[in-house]
């Protein structure tokens, strides 16, 4: 079990490190919103913003690794839909065109539907993953308080990702100590095993928990996380938005309603 | 909705909730609006009413929940489901807490690991948090109320919570995705209850060892449970 966690995406380098946070989120959000939008009448769009999306990923310069094992587990539900979609009543008198020369017919309505969904399930993907990858955990739940979320959810959120990875890597070691007793979960029926297993581990992050929590209070915690401010927002922040909404907008209104 | 089918033993993990682009904007508009109301009303009531302390609780719910969601189980031969958590979230901490603690694992993961649209969170958090943990707290609370208050009846009655739960939360997803006219209902509808009734299973067993657990040692963290030990404890 390997925790996908972003330290691993994060570099230094690149251009989009070194916006603001805030910015970064605003900015991305548009363009995802922008592209989801797009009707799915139209192919052109689609392939516009996943070509966008594949611009910032190469502005972003992660690591290929990584990204392309979180790209490849989209495949499977995208293979599904694109095998699905067809089969639908609904195309019963569109059109239909071959999908290379002397191939099967298919719709063509349900081809745009298929081309669509996954375009745009890649695209949101790369974006989210960009984001994530340029700015990293704590730089987020920073940018988050700033934008005024409210502070006690935040709290919460930065307490389930601080200790989800610990939380892992104790199950693996419990998973390790329950192969290495001769388990082989093969059927449904020896599931209780992971079970009992998640119980012990609920109930010892929940005592870990209490812990920390008083260890937090014993210094002298007041219900707020302190982090140096942020530098201020420069031009290129701001351009940086902008951008990203005018890109989106215009993608998106560029071959019409 | 999170599905996992795993073809093969040891090959990649696909956790998946509904990416963008799945749904149409009215779905999106819609199940966005009815999560958002949920969560409003549970932020409030958790500002208003939970301690501080509490703080450690709901955090620490949602990174067990995180980190049990990697955990898959065998549904058969060499397929695998994996834990959702809903119900026993709802079980551990009351509904809206739950749905609350959903919501934050979920926008985690869609905003950190890329999992789930952003524009779908709305609709995954309406499945997970709403549906599956509200509906199957409901379920829960009904059958507590109409049962006895026994220890092998009340891990019954979360049995078939947590089936419920995980059922109940993929076929909204199917409504969800037949309704933005991605899929046909008829076509999305039979294979996500076909798939999550086996998931479901799994789910609720898990759910019946971790409670039985909980409940055989720190009875008073089950929020649902009314039994003899609850008294006990306070």
């Amino acid at each position: 079990m390997h925790v996908p966690f972003d330290p691993h995406l994060l570099r230094s380098a690149g251009p989009l490190q070194a916006l603001d946070a805030r910015c970064k989120v605003l900015g991305f959000a548009a363009l995802i919103v922008c592209s989801v939008s797009v009707p799915r009448e139209r192919w052109q769009p689609a392939a516009a913003f996943l070509a966008a999306a594949a611009l910032l990923l190469l502005l972003a310069r992660l690591p290929w690794g990584p990204l392309l094992k979180r790209l490849l587990l989209l495949l499977p539900i995208l293979a599904a839909v694109a095998l699905v979609v067809p089969l639908s009543k609904a195309w019963a008198g569109a059109d239909r065109v071959a999908l290379w020369p002397d191939g099967p017919l298919v719709p063509r309505p349900a081809l745009l539907v298929a081309w669509n969904v996954s375009a745009k399930a890649l695209t949101g993907t790369v974006l989210a993953l960009v984001l994530a990858g340029t700015t990293g955990a704590p730089a987020l739940l920073d940018a988050f308080s700033r934008l005024r979320f409210p502070r006690h959810l935040l709290l919460i959120a930065s307490f389930i990702h601080r200790y989800t990875a610990t939380l892992v890597e104790e199950l693996e070691r419990m998973r390790r100590a329950r192969d290495a007793r001769g388990w082989r979960g093969r059927w449904l029926w020896h599931t209780p095993v992971l079970g009992r297993m998640l119980g012990t581990l609920f109930l010892r992050s929940y005592e870990r928990g209490e812990r920390v929590w008083l260890a937090m209070l014993a210094r002298g915690w007041n219900g707020r996380f302190y982090s140096s401010p942020p530098r201020p927002l420069a031009p290129h922040d701001l351009a940086f938005v902008g951008w990203m909404l005018a890109a989106g907008l215009a993608l998106r209104f560029a071959w019409g309603l | 909705m999170a599905m996992r089918i795993r073809m093969v033993r040891g090959a990649g993990r696909a956790r998946m909730h509904i990416p963008d682009g799945f749904l149409s904007r009215d779905v999106c508009l819609a199940t966005g609006a009815a999560s958002l109301a949920v969560c409003a009303l549970a932020s409030w009531r958790a500002r208003a009413t939970l301690g501080e302390r509490q703080v450690p609780l709901l955090g620490m719910t949602g990174a067990f929940v995180f980190a049990a969601q990697m955990l898959n189980f065998p549904v058969a031969g060499g397929t695998s489901g994996h834990f959702l958590g809903a119900a026993l979230c709802a079980a551990l901490l009351g509904p809206l807490s739950a749905c609350l603690v959903l919501a934050l694992v979920l926008g985690i993961q869609c905003l950190l690991f890329a999992d789930g649209g952003l524009t779908a969170l709305g609709a995954n958090v309406f499945n997970m948090g709403v549906v599956a943990g509200v509906g199957g707290w409901g379920i829960l609370r009904v059958l507590t109320a109409v049962l006895p208050a026994r220890r092998g009846v009340f891990l019954g009655a979360a049995f078939v919570a947590a089936w419920s739960s995980v059922v109940a939360g993929s076929a909204a997803c199917a409504v969800e995705i037949a309704l933005s006219g991605t899929i046909e209902l008829r076509l999305v509808l039979p294979a996500m209850l076909g798939v999550h009734a086996l998931i479901g299973v799994g789910e609720a067993l898990i759910t019946v060892a971790v409670l039985g657990t909980v409940l055989g040692v720190r009875p008073d963290l089950v929020g649902a449970w009314r039994g003899p030990a609850a008294a006990e404890a306070a």
